[in-house]
């Protein structure tokens, strides 16, 4: 073992995060290197000085309170957000029903929203199969997705896992699209990859609307708050089949 | 489940790592201001998604939700966007390849050590704040930040030499100032 092994390994060492080997390998190479050891004994010196008082800085002492006085935590408080953000919810859906038949009876020759929409996933979906990045995480487990994506999105999106069926799940990505990060789950069937993005979008058309862009098939739907574009180059017919078991499995 | 559980189970696992929150959160962001904005609305988040936390350390899953509100808020800022991007993105190059005979640390006071650290890229200066001031195993480091555990003993290594060349009387510090520590005066 020389310096150079030493660079990363003498971390690895005052860290406590060596095998029993490496460990004793590098315990003796220190032993024998006055450069070496004085490294170690600035990086312990270094990790004292950053455990001094004043170098962490602690939450102020109202913090706490801020946190749990916009935290509803009363029963009663529960049920009454509960009940008036359902209200809401359901008013502000059939707002946008109604103003998307106004706007679609309106403005027929505007091009739709969607069709944009519709442009950025497929190509967010190609990019995904050329960048070999296709996967943050790789899991057809549920509990590992879902929780991957905490703290990354605003919003926890559904995951299905489809096992048992000809399209399980290999795993998410974050991506980008509509303007924000969002979330992209990715099912293998056969050799083909389907790419499926969920976000939270108000609208509700649980209807499939199906359409191709450059060879790609695109199934778009809405329910529960979100909003579902899955795409593939597979045909419309199998792509069909499995924004059903999305669909039913979301209940 | 039901709310007042998902109170009480969120009072007892996130709530104790407050101050941890905020910490990473002001090492982040340098502004006091924004490091509490950036605390709180993870505490926040950390509750609506306390399912989400089953299974994995509570003080590690808040500090990653922390870490990515704080960069989705520093970014959102554009508050010098381009110095964000370039901490970020571009490592230094480590000042620290000179003779190591003259590297000797000046004394560490915790204001040293306070402004050495707010020198050092973020990148750097996060893993240092989990690993020295959180201690934490480099497993969850990696989880927190997304990284291989190999590179995060690399990244130590860099960030440990970048903060040690921040504190260092320095050979070009000899001219500047002499044995007692007085500065030269400037005028010729």
């Amino acid at each position: 073992m020389n310096c150079k092994d030493m660079e990363s390994l003498i971390h690895g060492y005052m860290d406590g995060e060596l095998d029993p080997l490496t460990n004793q390998s590098v315990e003796r190479h220190i032993e024998g290197c006055t450069s070496c050891a004085r490294d170690l004994a600035n990086f312990r010196e270094l990790r004292s000085g950053l455990r001094l008082p004043g170098v962490y800085l602690h939450a102020p002492a109202e913090m706490e309170r801020r946190v749990l006085s916009q935290i509803p935590h009363s029963a009663v408080s529960n049920a009454n957000r509960a009940l008036n953000w359902r209200s809401l919810l359901a008013f502000a859906s059939a707002c946008v029903v109604l103003l998307s038949v106004w706007v679609v009876g309106s403005r027929q020759h505007n091009p739709n929203p969607d069709d944009a929409a519709a442009t950025e996933v497929v190509a967010s979906h190609v990019r995904s199969l050329m960048a070999d990045h296709l996967v943050d995480v790789r899991s057809s487990d549920k509990h590992t997705v879902k929780p991957w994506f905490a703290g990354k999105l605003d919003y926890s999106p559904p995951v299905q896992l489809l096992a048992g069926t000809e399209f399980p799940l290999a795993g998410g990505r974050l991506d980008y699209l509509d303007g924000q990060p969002v979330a992209a789950l990715v099912y293998r069937h056969k050799k083909h990859t389907i790419n499926l993005f969920v976000w939270p979008q108000m609208s509700a058309n649980p209807r499939f609307e199906t359409s191709a862009i450059r060879g790609y098939n695109l199934v778009h739907w809405s329910d529960h708050g979100m909003t579902h574009w899955a795409t593939s180059d597979m045909t419309a017919r199998d792509l069909l089949d499995f924004a059903h078991l999305i669909r039913s499995a979301g209940g | 489940m039901p709310r007042d559980k998902q109170f009480e189970r969120y009072k007892a696992t996130v709530l104790p790592h407050l101050d941890a929150a905020h910490n990473l959160a002001r090492w982040l962001a340098h502004d006091a201001h924004d490091a509490e904005d950036i605390a709180q609305e993870a505490a926040l988040r950390a509750y609506r998604f306390i399912d989400d936390c089953r299974g994995s350390d509570p003080r590690a899953w808040l500090l990653s939700i922390v870490r990515n509100t704080a960069y989705a808020f520093l970014k959102k800022r554009k508050r010098n966007a381009d110095a964000l991007a370039e901490m970020i993105l571009s490592p230094l190059e480590a000042p620290d390849e000179r003779n190591p005979e003259t590297l000797v640390m000046r004394k560490l006071d915790a204001a040293a050590i306070r402004s050495g650290l707010d020198e050092i890229p973020a990148e750097y200066r996060e893993i240092l704040v989990l690993r020295e001031m959180e201690g934490m195993a480099y497993k969850e480091i990696s989880e927190i930040v997304d990284i291989p555990i190999g590179t995060v003993m690399s990244r130590l290594a860099r960030a440990r030499k970048l903060l040690r060349a921040q504190l260092i009387d320095v050979a070009s510090g000899a001219s500047a100032y002499d044995a007692s520590g007085k500065e030269h005066s400037r005028e010729l």
